[in-house]
């Protein structure tokens, strides 16, 4: 039995006092509810008792839970947190490694570099570094702007610290040491800002193609 | 009702094989088609499902389609090219499994 648009909005009521307004799974989760619900109805259950046996079986699912891998400070519902873990588990994996790999190479091999490409390393890697941080604070300011809700807007909230891994190394300016080698730590900063630049793109398009989907401006 | 977590790790497979046979699929009709066609033997919880569905998206191996239907919106999965690949790959794996698993708990069983 197909429910009415009233009864339908009682739904819609329940899931906007849970704050779950996730544009990419609001759709399935309002529907699948509302299937949970009309095969009640077939059953010749009450609207009523339908609705709560429904809710009994989702409120589980938008309980506010974190992640090791964002870090215990962003918190969502259950549901949107498992999404997100699930995009970006991978992209955790290039973080790691692009922090960590440069300083466990440049700590183990060490490359002296002359002082005139010192000076041509230098001016590239500052103005790849402001380029990125121009990038990644357009990025920001977007996804802030389009108060739309997507599980890749709430990761990319996650990303938004990563920020200074560009910062720093571009307020020290010089990436060698006194001995002409790449400074390790300062390596792994700027590698590690790259990657956060990467993967703030990557999601902020999966955001932007979301909103595309669902037709929001 | 079956051990769940027997189930747990064929889900993908589960969910591709479907979408083979169906061309295109929501969420609550994969969970019953999959109660119906194991009698009530296999429930696909949601909180097990939309993991499942999400991932296959972001692996490029399912696209989706956003469709009106009756009075709401309702959002179907189906396969990409790719994933009408994988699917033959994953079903090959499962066979490999199942004749493996046969030979360990019935040795002296046998199908030919």
């Amino acid at each position: 039995m197909e429910i009415t648009t009233k009864q339908i909005q009682q739904v819609e009521t329940y899931l906007d006092k849970k704050s779950f307004d996730f544009i990419d799974l609001k759709v399935e989760v309002l529907d699948h509810m509302i299937s949970d619900i009309e095969s009640f109805l077939d059953n010749n259950y009450s609207f009523e008792n339908a609705f709560k046996i429904t809710v009994l079986k989702w409120d589980q699912h938008f309980k506010d839970t974190s992640s090791f891998y964002f870090g215990l400070q962003y918190h969502e519902s259950k549901i949107v947190v498992k999404k997100a873990v699930k995009m970006f588990r991978p992209f955790f994996l290039l973080y790691l490694s692009a922090c960590f790999l440069p300083i466990l190479f440049l700590k183990n091999f060490s490359i002296i570099f002359s002082k005139s490409t010192i000076y041509l390393v230098n001016g590239f890697l500052n103005l790849i570094t402001a380029v990125f941080l121009i990038y990644l604070i357009f990025i920001i300011i977007t996804v802030i702007k389009s108060k739309v809700k997507t599980t890749y807007r709430f990761i990319l909230r996650t990303q938004y610290l990563g920020i200074i891994f560009l910062i720093i190394p571009l307020l020290m300016g010089n990436h060698f040491n006194e001995k002409g080698n790449l400074e390790p730590v300062l390596t792994g900063f700027l590698f590690g800002g790259f990657a956060v630049t990467y993967i703030c793109h990557y999601f902020f398009k999966k955001h932007q193609a979301e909103i595309t989907k669902y037709k929001i401006s | 009702m079956g051990n769940q977590k027997l189930y747990k790790g064929s889900l993908q497979t589960i969910i591709l094989k479907l979408l083979e046979k169906n061309d295109r699929m929501y969420g609550y009709e994969i969970t019953q088609k999959v109660k119906a066609l194991t009698k009530g033997e296999l429930n696909i919880t949601e909180g097990a499902l939309y993991p499942a569905l999400h991932k296959l998206e972001a692996d490029g191996l399912l696209d989706v389609e956003v469709a009106k239907v009756d009075n709401r919106l309702r959002k179907y999965y189906k396969l990409t090219e790719i994933g009408t690949k994988e699917t033959a790959n994953k079903l090959e794996e499962m066979q490999e499994f199942l004749r493996t698993m046969q030979h360990l708990v019935n040795p002296k069983f046998s199908l030919e």
